[in-house]
């Protein structure tokens, strides 16, 4: 009988980690960040490939995500971790689970310091893009989600990943991460889950584009619309002309670790802003918003 | 900090320098500038000339006589007196050297 080992924490003991290939996911990448997660469920490991799956890539990751089920003292709990870090420790397997996705989105950011990463969504038209920025609860995540429904390309609804020289946009096609408040407005896009994995997931869908449109995701796009969107109920969904200042206060300001190269960052994004038209967006109704920036995409693509 | 002028201790005889370390961009003639230790600034387009011309050499009491030159129309005890503002303003908000903006909570 094997001994269960102790871990650093004397208050943890382990359960023996999974030892089945099946258990462990194929690797990803999220930008710079390249992972695998393994995981005490075969079911869980199938739903991970699902909802990783755009960011695929062959071989062998470099950096491995471990899911797995503790003891404690206090009881069973729900341990998150990233190689040595321990990203958490919860009681709800769903916890786990928020968590390692916001770790992947935290590590794609800082492992990617090559690029201007702007906290936004980001669909293209023919390899035009417009750009999606604003904070958490702004209906970023819903917008896109109706852009590519409507039969735009995706490539984040999280991270637009400029590169500061060409001001390409690069794809961080991760699972739409879609908030209650949206479900209505994306009802024929609620993903089926297996109901062997309905513990382990966040009160949230994980909406893979392809989803969506088996075809919606794209590599590169070269953004010429800037949309700081605003949910707003009850407003009137409109949008209105933004002066390129202003748009490039707002980047700054919506972009991560801004600081570490304001030089390169600022610079891009007011070359940014220079080549794109830029619009503030109040929404109320989906569909509106959606034609709303529809329509100006598709005048930029068109000259 | 001693030598540090209170923006609103500015004159006439200031030359104004941009801090060292802040960063400008320029688009549609208004200049967005990121200050490490306040932030980022949107100004409009007056502002944004005067900004270009603030080289640590030329004082606000020289960059005046310019400003009467090319506004002929105007007052020029006025024009004087809006670069002041003006100055005082992006002291108030930590974009010039030798400059303190104190505390942006306080009054004064």
């Amino acid at each position: 009988m094997t001994a269960r080992t102790r871990s650093a924490d004397p208050k943890t003991l382990l359960v023996p980690p999974p030892r089945s290939r099946a258990l462990r996911t194929g690797r990803f990448r999220a930008l710079g960040h390249d992972f695998a997660v393994r995981t005490p469920d075969a079911a869980l490991t199938g739903y991970l490939n699902k909802t990783f799956g755009a960011l695929a890539a062959p071989g062998k990751a470099s950096g491995e995500y471990l899911l797995r089920s503790v003891r404690t003292r206090g009881g069973r709990r729900w341990e998150t971790r990233y190689g040595d870090e321990r990203v958490t420790v919860t009681a709800e397997p769903s916890m786990a689970l928020a968590m390692l996705l916001w770790h992947v989105n935290r590590e794609a950011v800082a492992r990617t310091p090559g690029l201007v990463r702007v906290h936004a969504a980001v669909a293209s038209l023919d390899g035009t893009a417009v750009m999606l920025p604003a904070p958490m609860e702004s209906g970023k995540t819903t917008l896109v989600a109706g852009l590519v429904r409507s039969g735009l390309d995706y490539l984040s609804d999280e991270i637009a990943a400029l590169d500061p020289a060409t001001l390409t946009v690069r794809a961080y096609p991760k699972a739409l991460s879609v908030d209650p408040g949206s479900w209505t407005a994306l009802a024929d896009l609620e993903p089926r889950v297996d109901p062997a994995v309905a513990g382990w997931l966040p009160e949230q869908w994980q909406l893979p584009a392809t989803a969506i449109r088996q075809d919606a995701v794209a590599e590169v796009a070269q953004p010429r619309v800037v949309v700081f969107p605003r949910y707003e109920p009850g407003a009137a969904t409109q949008l209105d002309r933004l002066p390129r200042a202003e748009a490039v206060v707002r980047l700054v300001q919506s972009t991560f670790r801004f600081e570490e190269e304001p030089h390169r960052d600022l610079e891009a994004l007011g070359r940014l802003a220079r080549d794109c038209e830029c619009y503030e967006l109040v929404m109320s109704d989906l569909e509106t918003a959606c034609a709303l920036v529809l329509e100006t995409l598709s005048s930029r693509v068109r000259r | 900090m001693a030598d540090q002028l209170r923006p609103e201790d500015i004159t006439l005889e200031l030359a104004p320098q941009p801090r060292g370390d802040v960063t400008t961009v320029e688009v549609d003639g208004e200049a967005v500038v990121y200050s490490p230790n306040t932030g980022v600034h949107r100004l409009d387009t007056i502002a944004t000339v005067l900004w270009r011309c603030f080289d640590g050499d030329t004082s606000l009491h020289e960059l005046a006589e310019d400003l009467v030159d090319v506004f002929a129309d105007e007052d020029p005890s006025r024009l004087s007196a809006d670069l002041l503002a003006y100055t005082r303003d992006l002291g108030r908000v930590g974009l010039l050297d030798a400059v303190d903006p104190g505390d942006p909570n306080t009054d004064g």
